[in-house]
């Protein structure tokens, strides 16, 4: 067809252009047109003999009217849509203005709903959907062994998936990647003496990596492969856009500077650019090093020199022609060589085993590593679910004020119908308002999005583990707030609207139109959101009920030790460079030192801190009879450690002055311990071997007293078998230690006096300051996002609830004036009255009780192992739920139900 | 404004674009021009012409100018576009079929 009529937008755009732009000139020429058609046809009249006046006035009955010619035509010009759509907004802006009070709750209730549920997906959106901000990340893919059961070693990053060897030689040996990176983090202190003050996650990265993102410097230069030697002496350091402005103040002469990093120094040798935060989703940095750095501070003892450390993530950039699946299938057709070549020695058979199985894949990378994507994945879209009701009530909320608005604008529609406006066109009309009040709504709640997901990141963060999430908006939160907007105009528009429309002339005309069939339906349309809100509400209240009710669990769950008033101290010596036994006597003092500090009640020294490290190794029995072999959890303690944590010992002693490295090997194990591996028998003075990783040989060691259970690694868990070993028997402790001190004076106090005690034993001691109990909450930082979160939202649902109801109940009360009046008349008292318009809203509560008794369940099902220590069919929460809705709901209709029984019933019968 | 002779659907945008294709016209002459062509059997009431030349026109199948008319007033007088024309050209063509094709079954014989 187009082929047929080439030239056509040449006549039809001027003309669609002018009418938009030229509109009254168009108008004006159009009645000219039919001003001499009538013109011609008077003439044509007069010249049969009328009179001029009745001439004219035949002209235009046969016409048909000037108005509704013009009218047609207009409609022609395709651009009606538009004008007309300008129109409608000045309309609707004036009305919005003319009700101030309405357009408020309009507005805060839509951008509650909406900025809630933008920032939840805003979190999805940056967690889960948007790309890294490198060059092409979709031929971005992670390669690691999707399931690394059996391995054994240490794993000391969030991406444990290869070590240093392996790395070499996939990088040595692959063919499917342009280039292939690996990286690691850390922590590191800047501090050059002192109190330690640590970088947020600090980077490992291998030469490559820039290279490999095309990630380019904002100043100096990043990494090359020759940055990253084995064996590097003096390799520079990459600093991120956000150090630079924090520690630099973006000084443009900062390379060629120096840093200090566990007490070496570093020249600064380039910046990345602002939006570039590494590859993990979730976090940011502030320094880069290349890997061989790793060996120049932490030596033999590092992560690098050891062949069992698993501590790399590794990622590359597909060869162009290559797939995923082909990527896929080359590494783990290398990976059988690989892990041949790269056993540890001295490992174990079973241990052997399980490495020589290990096969690698790549999976895709375009949106980076995180540990984050995978904790949050149900929460994120539990909150969506959550936040996705809360608009629901919100839409409800809103039809039921609209309806109530439209009753009082009868008048108005009847008088446009009649003066020839289609019902289409007041249909328009009205959504067009509907829309406006959507556009504002939604663009404040834009605007209270990023307050709210920051929030929500704030809370998923800590002292200790700082999350960053870039909740920048683009364009696919963008969409999703457009569609929004046109999602809640639908709902809460449509219904308003099209009852609007519905009125017949005759009876909208009439005065006052009072309990007509229209008004009823419209009151059962209202009487049924009503019902839905109360049924959505449940639904939250339940929720929000629910995860505090756990997290308050979470918070006086027994943990079997004491919480509160500990303070713990992380030391490191290595600035001090001793040998072993320099190293047991200084950890030995500086224990002393703090056990003396005035204040401090009672202190020990930890080698894994509860709830915080995971420590575990196979154990077995020594007597032949209850020979038993398994999994045990371990930790290490001085002498004092359980009277520090307020541990019960029940059988046996604690470690003391008798155990020393020279002395048998001693440990104390905890109840769980003695019933998985022991049973009834005495365990005190029975032995059991440690079997050995790294090529050291079994080791003995006699049990010498049993303690209480204690959480080991996670709240939520059953209490595991744990066991204790002596840390002073050590003839080779490392540089760090960890000491516990229980005291009964304010932490920030003690902190200080501990710090000045330490800092006098020596100032070269590095060391770091944790609140014990902050730790313990950091494992449940999820849960409080979901408490404080869902709380919220049952908050919100539960007001906008409550409004719903009032505003019926004040409407039905209005409505049902005259019927009171002659209630009233007829000898009712003003109990009666108040029972009556109570019992219908009752009705309403009970009904959507049922409902949203029915529904509870779909939603909080998924929650069931998000929560901790109650069912999500408690039933206690779901009776709390019933009733403080029903409290509000018998308030809220208590007051307009009270107000109609005041009436006076001759005022009431001259109501309309 | 009773239907003498009820146009078929749609014919009228062809009449209109036929008789323009003459010579340019304006709307009064072209109801004029319509009634006289076909012997008074085509009465197109005055309401109608209107709307239907203000779609052919926003269509581009038409275009407009302002020129003083035979009693002196200015009027608007319609031309057949390029594209206008052989529309009508189609359109022609598809009423000389469909015509026939009716004549055809009007005039079979019963049986």
């Amino acid at each position: 067809m187009s082929r047929q009529r080439p030239f056509r937008w040449l006549y039809t755009i001027p003309l669609r252009i002018r009418s938009l732009v030229r509109g009254e000139t168009v108008d004006k020429e159009l009645h000219e047109e039919l001003e001499y058609h009538v013109a011609r046809l008077t003439d044509a009249h007069i010249a049969d003999g009328l009179s001029p006046r009745d001439a004219r006035a035949a002209a235009l009955r046969q016409l048909g009217g000037m108005a509704q010619r013009m009218e047609e035509s207009r409609d022609t010009r395709r651009v009606t849509l538009l004008t007309d759509l300008g129109r409608d907004v000045r309309y609707a802006g004036r009305m919005l203005r003319r009700a101030p009070a309405f357009t408020f709750v309009a507005v805060l209730s839509l951008a509650l709903g909406t900025g809630a549920n933008t920032a939840v997906f805003q979190l999805i959106e940056a967690l889960r959907l948007r790309p890294l901000p490198v060059k092409n990340a979709a031929d971005l893919a992670i390669i690691r062994i999707p399931n690394r059961q059996g391995a054994s070693g240490s794993f000391p990053s969030r991406y444990s998936d290869l070590t240093y060897v392996q790395w070499e030689r996939l990088r040595r040996d692959q063919q499917a990647f342009d280039g292939l990176l690996a990286w690691s983090h850390g922590s590191l202190d800047l501090s050059t003496s002192g109190e330690q003050r640590f970088s947020e996650d600090s980077l490992w990265v291998s030469g490559g990596f820039f290279d490999v993102l095309g990630v380019r410097p904002q100043l100096g230069r990043l990494f090359t492969e020759a940055d990253d030697i084995k064996g590097c002496a003096a390799p520079g350091v990459v600093i991120s856009h956000a150090f630079w402005s924090r520690e630099f103040g973006n000084d443009p002469a900062v390379v060629g500077r120096t840093l200090s990093a566990n007490g070496q120094r570093f020249p600064v040798i380039g910046v990345t650019p602002a939006g570039f935060h590494g590859v993990e989703v979730g976090r940011s940095f502030d320094l880069a090093l290349p890997l061989c750095a790793e060996y120049l501070l932490n030596g033999e003892n590092g992560r690098l020199a050891r062949d069992w450390v698993w501590w790399l993530g590794v990622m590359g950039r597909l060869k162009p022609g290559w797939t995923l699946a082909q990527a896929s299938a080359h590494v783990q057709a290398l990976s059988p060589a690989l892990y041949r070549d790269t056993l540890p020695p001295g490992s174990s058979p079973g241990v052997i085993t399980s490495y020589l199985a290990f096969r690698l894949a790549a999976e895709s990378g375009a949106s980076g590593f995180s540990t984050l994507r995978a904790q949050y994945d149900l929460p994120l879209k539990l909150l969506l679910a959550i936040a996705g009701i809360v608009l629901l009530i919100a839409c409800a909320n809103l039809a039921n004020l609209l309806l109530a608005r439209i009753s009082t604008r009868h008048r108005e529609v009847a008088v446009r119908l009649a003066l020839g406006a289609s019902r289409r066109r007041v249909f328009r009309q009205l959504l067009v308002e509907s829309l406006l009040l959507a556009a504002i709504g939604t663009a404040c709640g834009a605007g209270l999005a990023p307050l709210m997901s920051q929030t929500a990141v704030a809370v998923m963060s800590t002292q200790i583990d700082r999350v960053f999430v870039d909740t920048a908006i683009d364009w696919r939160v963008l969409s999703f707030v457009v569609g929004l907007a046109a999602a809640t105009c639908i709902l809460f528009g449509t219904a308003p609207a099209l009852s609007a429309t519905r009125v017949t002339l005759d009876e909208a005309m009439k005065a006052g139109g009072r309990a007509n069939t229209a008004t009823r339906g419209r009151l059962t349309a209202r009487r049924a959101l009503v019902v839905a809100q109360l049924a959505l509400s449940l639904i939250l209240l339940v929720s929000g009920l629910l995860f505090t009710r756990s997290l308050f669990n979470l918070m006086t769950a027994d943990t079997g030790f004491r919480q509160t008033g500990v303070l713990e101290i992380d030391l490191d010596l290595r600035r001090l460079k001793l040998d072993a036994p320099g190293r047991i006597a200084t950890r030995k003092a500086i224990l002393d030192g703090i056990r003396a500090t005035p204040g401090v009640d009672a202190a020990a020294s930890a080698m894994a801190i509860p709830l915080v490290n995971d420590w575990s190794q196979t154990v077995h029995l020594e007597d032949p009879a209850v020979l038993k072999k398994g999994q045990s959890y371990f930790s290490g303690a001085t002498p004092g450690y359980f009277a520090t944590l307020e541990i019960p010992i029940v059988r046996g002693r604690d470690f003391d002055a008798r155990d020393t490295p020279g002395s048998p090997r001693v440990a104390v194990v905890n109840q769980r311990f003695v019933e998985r591996f022991i049973g009834d028998a005495d365990p005190i003075g029975r032995a059991f071997f440690l079997e050995s990783s790294g090529g050291v040989a079994d080791r003995r060691v006699e049990i010498i007293g049993v303690v209480k259970n204690t959480r080991y690694a996670s709240l939520r868990e059953p209490f595991r078998a744990i066991v204790y070993l002596g840390a002073e028997q050590n003839e080779a402790p490392g540089n760090f230690d960890s000491i516990l001190m229980r005291s009964t004076q304010p932490l920030p106090a003690l902190s200080a006096s501990v710090k000045r005690a330490v800092e006098a034993m020596d100032p070269r001691i590095a060391f770091h300051f944790h609140d014990f109990q902050e730790q313990i909450r950091y494992s449940i930082r999820q849960d409080r996002l979901m408490a404080l979160l869902c709380g919220f939202f049952a908050l919100l649902a539960g007001v906008l609830a409550t409004i719903g109801v009032y505003g019926v109940m004040s409407y039905t009360a209005t409505q049902r004036t005259g019927e009171i009046g002659i209630r009233l008349a007829l000898g009712a008292d003003r109990g009666t009255i108040v029972r009556m318009m109570l019992r219908d809203a009752g009705m309403l509560l009970a009904i959507g009780l049922i409902i949203g008794a029915a529904m509870t369940p779909l939603v909080t099902k998924t929650a069931a192992t998000l929560l901790f220590g109650l069912q999500p069919t408690d039933a206690a929460t779901f009776t709390i739920a019933v009733l403080t809705l029903a409290t509000a709901i018998a308030a809220s209709s208590y007051l307009p139900a009270r107000r109609a029984s005041m009436v006076d019933p001759i005022v009431a019968l001259r109501h309309d | 404004m009773s239907k003498p002779s009820d146009l078929v659907q749609g014919t009228l945008d062809l009449l209109i674009l036929k008789i323009i294709a003459l010579e340019p016209l304006h709307a009064w002459a072209i109801g004029q021009r319509l009634k006289v062509v076909s012997r008074d059997v085509l009465q197109v009431s005055d309401g109608s012409l209107y709307p239907a030349l203000h779609k052919l026109e926003q269509d581009g199948w038409i275009t407009a100018e302002w020129k003083l008319s035979d009693n002196n007033r200015r009027a608007k007088y319609y031309t057949l576009t390029p594209p206008g024309r052989r529309h009508l050209e189609r359109e022609a063509a598809n009423w000389d079929r469909l015509a026939g094709a009716i004549s055809r079954v009007v005039r079979l014989r019963e049986a």
